[in-house]
């Protein structure tokens, strides 16, 4: 099922009776916050938890099930997590929830509360050099011994956004455009030989091998041409997944305003398909229904979005 | 059954199959455990002794030796080693069964255990000579001698269960015996996890 099929779909509810229209632009927007929801809803949501019993009735990795529903949004920190001489080390950009945290020899790292900080730490039956801690700070992790140097992290990542992309036929309407985001378009002029290649030119960044958004080349590299050019590379740096081993995007970097000085394609109508299996988008769906239906006042929608969120499909 | 083993066996039920990475009960834990229950199956099987046999012993199963532990001077005649663990307090000193020196070449006879109204006894006798008496006392073992010893290391039988600080250590416990560590530690460790936590980091100590 890719992004238009999901639009027809909530039209298709919406519209049956010619009482509503959703707009590709609130599509955009209301799937976006849908999908979101079903995150929450399959990492396990608080208001269902009991007096002294912190578990909810769907939980992330509860089961295979519901692991294999949330496995696309699973991913590892390439390369390990580094800790820096206070124990410190930053979150991954996309990062949401940690899945596990081990060291290089796959011993575990246990979570610990700031309450219990002490206690793990004194303790003398599991010595904190042999069995290491991390605590959640705003930023970061904040891991105990502190000279631990390296973590494999495994985390459940923010989804990337879907957008339904259009092109304008002869009578001005909106038509589905397929076409995703497949290169980082920074570049100047005309385009390079393949726009999906990062070259050294001077006027455009430049990088081989993985890509990982936060590191410092890549930032180095966003500043210095930021700082050559004028591109508006910061635009860019959202959403950006996996390069391959030749240094050329297979993900979506998605923008909101195209290259200054780039090519003139209108970029803006480009579409980016959901990353969830098929099972899992009429979740999704329904959960954009429920919120048409809040807004449109219309009981049937919110009836049929409430029918699969609670029920089931 | 290395103890490792045998601590796996004992996380396997507690947590109803392979503990996740955020357990509590650690392997650790389960050991520091493990010490007390010896302890438990080393006296039943002392218990079990007196009422099939009618008599009080200790089968050779439990029993591990010990070689090459040093011997500090205490004064002129009495000298000192320091022991694995403190022997488990069955009979009069049925914790250790057996001490012996050797060095040099050499090996002693055995030397002869006292009770601790003995060692009253003894020390208001001349030193009985070519005789080495010992006597148990807390985690230490005092021998009494007037042949220098200081050039010698302790070899000793003492009801041990292992080496508890090394977990790949063979866990010293016939099997028939096995079923009663068991019990005792998942009583034990049961009860920990039944316990409510405070999960509010609000400075009170209270059970939710």
């Amino acid at each position: 099922m890719n992004v238009n099929d999901m639009y027809r779909i909530c039209q298709y509810a919406i519209n049956k009776a010619q009482n509503g229209y959703l707009t590709s632009s609130e599509f955009n927007l209301l799937v976006k916050q849908a999908q979101t929801s079903y995150q929450d809803y399959l990492l396990g949501e608080f208001q269902q938890y009991q007096y002294g019993r912190a578990q909810a009735r769907i939980n992330y990795s509860q089961n295979e099930n519901i692991r294999q529903r949330l496995s696309p949004l699973i991913k590892v920190a390439n390369p390990d997590l580094t800790i820096d001489v206070d124990g410190l080390s930053d979150y991954p950009s996309d990062f949401v929830q940690v899945d596990s945290m081990l060291t290089d020899d796959l011993n575990r790292i246990r979570f610990a509360s700031q309450d219990r900080l002490y206690s793990y730490y004194n303790s003398e039956i599991d010595p904190i050099a042999t069995n290491p801690i991390y605590l959640i700070q705003d930023s970061g992790f904040q891991f105990y011994p502190i000279d631990l140097g390296t973590a494999k992290l495994s985390y459940v990542s923010t989804p990337s956004e879907i957008v339904w992309g259009y092109s304008y036929d002869d009578n001005n309407r909106q038509v589905y455009n397929p076409t995703t985001w497949s290169s980082f378009y920074a570049y100047k002029g005309t385009n390079p030989t393949n726009p999906c290649t990062l070259t050294n030119d001077p006027y455009v960044l430049y990088y081989e091998g993985p890509l990982v958004l936060n590191s410092t080349v890549f930032k180095t590299a966003i500043a210095g041409s930021n700082a050559n050019s004028g591109y508006y590379l910061n635009t860019y740096t959202k959403d950006i997944y996996t390069v391959n081993a030749f240094g050329v995007f297979v993900g979506i970097a998605q923008c909101a305003t195209p290259p200054v000085t780039a090519n003139t394609t209108d970029y803006s109508t480009y579409s980016a398909q959901p990353i969830w299996a098929d099972v899992d988008l009429l979740e999704i769906i329904a959960r954009t229904l429920k919120l048409v239906g809040v807004s449109l006042q219309i009981g049937q929608v919110e009836q049929y979005a409430n029918q699969v969120t609670q029920q089931g499909q | 059954m290395t103890r490792n083993i045998f601590i796996e066996r004992i996380l396997r039920q507690i947590y109803d199959g392979q503990p996740s990475d955020d357990s509590s009960v650690t392997y650790n834990l389960v050991n520091q455990w493990l010490n007390d229950a010896i302890g438990l199956a080393v006296k039943k099987n002392y218990t079990d002794s007196i009422q099939m046999d009618g008599v009080a012993y200790i089968n050779n199963s439990f029993y591990t030796t010990f070689a090459d532990l040093a011997i500090n001077n205490v004064d002129f005649t009495t000298y000192m080693i320091d022991l694995p663990i403190i022997p488990y307090a069955l009979g009069r000193n049925e914790g250790v069964a057996m001490l012996q020196f050797t060095g040099e070449g050499k090996t002693s006879q055995t030397a002869i255990p006292l009770s601790m109204n003995q060692v009253a006894y003894i020390e208001s006798l001349r030193p009985i000579q070519n005789k080495i008496l010992y006597w148990i006392e807390g985690k230490n073992i005092y021998v009494k001698s007037s042949i220098l010893l200081s050039a010698y290391k302790a070899n000793l039988r003492m009801i041990s269960g292992g080496d508890s600080s090394d977990l790949n250590s063979t866990l010293i416990i016939p099997d028939d015996y096995v079923p009663i560590i068991v019990e005792y530690i998942k009583g034990q460790l049961a009860f920990e996890r039944s316990r409510p936590i405070d999960v509010s980091n609000d400075g009170v100590d209270n059970n939710n």
